[in-house]
């Protein structure tokens, strides 16, 4: 008898649990479809990331990309977002361009979700959003996911208490994680974990396509130090790699845009401006703006978190000189830092054909930041079906 | 009144009554608080949070199960025993040294693997007969233990919250060696000697000979000690030549386990495997508690606002709070202190000038870790606790002086980390 | 006790949230050197100063700039391998009809071909690690060249236009070899909050042209070096 109330027991706290954990494992396989994509007559074709890694086909880390050919000869810019997914400027800037650019010279290859399996979950603790809608002029409603910055560990567990990357960077202590990082994996390994597949895939498309510049964007949670930002390895083009940058950089401040160049960390293991660099022929550049629901000292996690980008309390530690980076009152909207990430991309390409004529690459179609912010984000993006 | 404010003091307040009051256990209690809090932040009953912030502490709590299951075995196949024969018959004329040999083996295996639970029952359960042996009453050996495992924890090489904090402000983990070793080993060896040595002055070991197992040892030899050495050698070398295929903290549990199954004493394996679980499950039930209540936390943004409070303090309240708020917090988690609160006051710390700032960094983690004693969690305080055989609070009580020397320590060396600088040398 | 525990740390934490509503705020105090190994809080919280190029009057000249000293060919070189040579290439690059040479690690030896020789002053703990350049290296290399120009003759213009967290000690040890040969100084002006730059402009009778912002550079070489 007692045996049998033992069983009950059980079974009842079971079926609770279930109760619990089914409608919230379908709040998470919601998070696997990928969103839509206006269609763009400009984009020449569409490829997957497993073109240039078998290993990544049929994986849930196998991306688009998007493939903008002018027709004109020049060279070749290799832009992604979507690194770190919950870094929602970069996939948004990225999902932009394949909606709106038209080239008119060189080519672009553009991803939107590099890494794809992170977009899959979100991470513990951090009460980040799962999706958010941004409203279009229209009326229509696009909703997009905030990821996570690591793959997810249903695709790739458990994360090893050693590992040592093909760049050198050792993974020890609460670094472990680090190796579902895309951006700590490079140059990537074509054998290796899920994660470095997808960095294999990117450093084999840089040298298969003789990619000339590649950048790669990111945010950062208000303390970070390199926040308006691009990262750049002047290895790659030396010596010029540092002062296309440098005019990047003075062309967005005639604009009233801050948007610094610093030189890649030596010690940065691993990350795509780094290992990239030193081992492909591409000038690796890779941006930051600032995004406050990613920091620790974010409010309430809603959409207007997101879109706003209005986080009262980084202002707040800002006032009291506890930021490095400047935090207004009127926040960072999520149009705005699209809109730097896509000006700083058009003036890299400009600056690399003024140093590089013979390998021009320019676009059009999305006009100038101001003009971005004026549409806004409803404007900038298309309807989808 | 601020609406994160006003969650947050419905999360505590839910939590506390459900806790107190109606007697729930701690795990439940927390998620009665979360879902309240989550209802006051009008983010409605959060499903996907809550089931995500229970999965936060997924590796923790397999090592801690894997860890489980060693501390049985090795009780069970008489290993134990036998060990305790052996260091009380060979070190009883010094009692001093032999205090503080036995603390920093239960430091040892915290030490390697940055956790304070996996040092209480590996290290921990095999001193704590030992020391119960010599005279020392239960209480103090298990406040012993306690205190040996978080400073175990604290040390170098690996110190979780040290590793947070760090990664927090992208400092690279270099250098913290020096300031760590000298914050844990002095306070160590006063909480051994503290917690101890009046109990062991004068050892008889004529009389100890008679409640020590000598006979276990004998009967089965050096293989009885077999699991254990595998454990230390598999945590070792895995921390050494990191280049070998990695086990994993909690596969090298289990293996080391299952190698005790053949080396001493048969016992029920499949019924013990259950007790020991069915002892554990509140704890792993409190770690998952704690997931959910802090994600949900940081969902309705009273996160936020306590540290933005916090750090608008002037230095002195600074520093009280680093020295209350910072092990306070480990009541709910330790290495939450150091995420949510440790990477903030460093930040703040450091502008007042003056200071270094891996001592800085180092003794913000100390004192994060002391955090594993503060209740109701209290995951060193609780294991000790049952590796004695008494409730925590008898435990707890007793770690108080210790405590409060680390904790004035911890804040001295904070003043004057600036002086301090030569550690990091 | 367990129960007494409990209340005393939610005693605690409330004391705690109730004493954070009254609260000064702090102002941070201590300045870093930004040359510290690692900076993990703002090494320039902006120092308030009397600055006399401002938003509306982006460049301010003081004294006389004397046109024919800045013969070609001409050379850009660093002094602490910060980005600012780079924005100086930029910047002449954008001025028509300019031949220069662009070299941030040139040597002593490579000045006996160069009639201008234009220094970016500013050391960049990132740059030089870039570079695999070590600080005495760079301060040797710094020392040579100077010692070659004084033999040559070369009319040196010291820029520093990476504003005040530039300033640090190797920056300020640049710049002080820098200073004695200099015919023109041009500065981002937010990095003179000790006046360390005018003030030995004025002593020494030298030009010296402050600007506002990175972007001014693009004007000051105009001016300079426009036909």
């Amino acid at each position: 008898m007692k045996k049998y109330t033992y069983l009950w027991k059980n079974a009842l706290i079971l079926a609770l649990a279930l109760v619990f954990a089914i409608p919230a494992s379908l709040d998470f396989l919601a998070m696997q479809k990928r969103e839509p994509v206006a269609e763009n007559g400009n984009l020449s074709e569409v490829r997957m990331l497993s073109e240039y890694c078998e290993g990544l086909k049929g994986t849930p880390a196998d991306t688009e990309i998007y493939v903008f050919d002018s027709g004109v000869k020049g060279g070749t810019f290799l832009i992604f977002g979507g690194t770190h997914p919950n870094e929602t400027a970069g996939m948004l800037a990225a999902v932009a361009l394949v909606e709106n650019m038209k080239p008119t010279a060189g080519r672009f290859f553009v991803i939107p979700w590099l890494n794809k399996s992170g977009f899959t979950h979100t991470s513990p603790l951090d009460g980040m959003q799962d999706f958010f809608d941004v409203k279009l002029d229209d009326g229509s409603v696009r909703t997009f996911r905030v990821g996570n910055r690591l793959t997810n560990p249903v695709h790739q567990w458990p994360d090893r208490t050693y590992y040592e990357g093909t760049s050198g960077r050792k993974l020890v202590g609460t670094e472990t994680a680090e190796i579902r990082n895309v951006n700590r994996m490079y140059y990537g390994n074509e054998d290796g974990v899920l994660t470095e597949k997808v960095c294999w895939a990117i450093y084999q498309l840089i040298l298969k396509e003789n990619v000339n510049l590649t950048m790669d964007m990111h945010e950062g949670s208000p303390e970070f130090l390199y926040l308006d930002c691009v990262m750049v390895n002047e290895k790659a083009d030396n010596p010029t790699a540092m002062s296309i940058a440098q005019g990047m950089s003075l062309d967005m401040e005639f604009d009233d845009l801050t948007m610094r160049a610093e030189f890649s960390g030596m010690k940065s293991y691993g990350l795509s401006h780094r290992s990239l660099g030193d081992n492909t022929q591409s000038m690796m550049t890779l941006m930051e703006t600032y995004n406050p629901s990613m920091g620790p000292l974010h409010g309430k996690m809603t959409d207007a978190l997101i879109i706003d980008g209005k986080e009262p309390n980084y202002a707040e530690a800002y006032q009291k000189g506890l930021n490095y980076f400047k935090v207004g009152e009127d926040g960072y909207p999520l149009i705005n830092r699209v809109a730097r990430h896509i000006t700083c991309i058009w003036y890299l390409a400009q600056e690399y054909t003024v140093k590089h004529p013979d390998r021009a690459m320019a676009f059009e179609g999305l006009g100038s930041y101001y003009d971005m912010v004026e549409k806004g984000l409803g404007g900038l993006l298309k309807p989808v079906e | 009144m601020d609406i994160e404010l006003i969650c947050l003091l419905v999360m505590l307040a839910v939590f506390l009554l459900a806790n107190l009051l109606l007697k729930l256990p701690v795990s439940v209690s927390m998620i009665l608080g979360a879902i309240a809090g989550a209802l006051t932040g009008g983010q409605g009953i959060p499903l996907r949070h809550m089931f995500e912030g229970t999965f936060t502490y997924l590796d923790t709590v397999l090592i801690i199960s894997a860890a489980m299951l060693f501390m049985t075995v090795i009780q069970e196949s008489g290993a134990l025993e036998a060990l305790n024969a052996a260091i009380v018959t060979r070190f009883y004329k010094v009692p001093a040294l032999m205090l503080i040999l036995l603390m920093l083996m239960i430091m040892f295996p915290g030490m390697i693997t940055g956790s304070s639970t996996a040092a209480v029952l590996s290290a921990g359960a095999l001193v704590a007969p030992v020391l119960m042996m010599i005279g020392i009453p239960k209480a103090n050996t298990g406040a012993i233990v306690a205190m040996g495992a978080i400073m175990g924890m604290a040390a170098p090489p690996i110190n979780i919250p040290a590793l947070l904090i760090a990664g927090g402000v992208d400092m690279p983990y270099i250098s913290f060696e020096g300031p760590l070793f000298f914050i844990t080993i002095p306070c160590a060896i006063v909480a051994v000697l503290i917690l101890g040595l009046k109990h062991c002055k004068n050892l008889d070991i004529e009389k100890l000979k008679g409640q020590l197992n000598l006979e276990i040892g004998k009967k089965y030899g050096f293989r009885l000690y077999l699991p254990i050495l595998v454990l230390i050698v598999l945590l070792v070398v895995s921390k050494l030549v990191p280049s070998l295929p990695q086990l994993g903290t909690a596969l090298i549990f289990l293996i080391s386990s299952a190698v005790g199954l053949f080396t001493g004493k048969r016992f029920n394996v499949w019924q013990k495997a259950l007790e020991s679980m069915e002892t554990t499950i509140p704890v792993l039930g409190k770690l998952m508690g704690v997931g959910m209540f802090i994600q949900v936390l940081t969902l309705v943004g009273a996160r936020g606002w306590i540290v933005v409070s916090c750090l608008s303090l002037g230095t002195v309240m600074l520093y009280v709070f680093a020295c209350t708020i910072m092990p306070g917090f480990g009541a709910i988690s330790s290495y939450g202190a150091a995420s949510v609160m440790g990477v903030p006051f460093l930040l703040v710390l450091l502008q007042t000038g003056g200071n270094n700032d891996i001592v800085l960094c180092c003794m913000l983690s100390f004192l994060c870790c002391l955090g594993d004693l503060m209740p109701p969690t209290a995951l060193a305080g609780n294991y000790a606790a049952q590796i004695v055989g008494l409730k925590y609070s008898p435990v707890l009580k007793k770690c108080v002086i210790p405590f409060l020397i680390c904790l004035i320590a911890g804040l001295v060396c904070m003043i004057f980390s600036g002086s301090l600088s030569f550690l990091t040398a | 006790m367990k129960k007494f525990i409990v209340l005393f740390l939610a005693a605690c934490m409330l004391l705690g949230l109730a004493a954070c509503g009254r609260q000064e705020s702090t102002s941070p105090t201590g300045q870093a050197d930004p040359n510290a190994g690692t900076a993990a809080v703002d090494p320039s919280a902006p120092i308030e100063f009397d600055m006399q190029t401002s938003e509306e009057k982006h460049i301010v000249t003081i004294g006389t700039i004397d046109k024919s000293l800045f013969e070609g060919p001409i050379l850009i070189t660093s002094f602490g391998q910060s980005t600012d040579a780079s924005t100086l290439d930029t910047a002449l690059g954008r001025v028509s009809g300019v031949n220069y040479t662009y070299k941030a690690q040139a040597i002593a030896d490579e000045m006996a071909s160069y009639k201008t020789v234009i220094i970016a002053v500013g050391a960049s703990t990132k740059g030089l690690g870039a570079a695999g350049i070590k600080d005495d290296e760079e301060l040797a290399r710094a020392q040579a060249i100077m010692a070659k120009l004084k033999e040559t003759g070369a009319t040196v213009i010291c820029a520093h236009i990476g504003g005040q967290t530039r300033r640090g000690a190797l920056s300020d040890k640049l710049a002080d070899l820098v200073l004695p040969q200099a015919k023109l100084i041009i500065l981002k002006e937010d990095a003179n909050f000790d006046y360390k730059f005018t003030k030995y402009a004025e002593a020494n009778n030298l030009p010296i042209t402050l600007i506002f912002a990175a972007k001014d550079t693009v004007q000051v070489m105009n001016d300079i070096f426009g036909k």
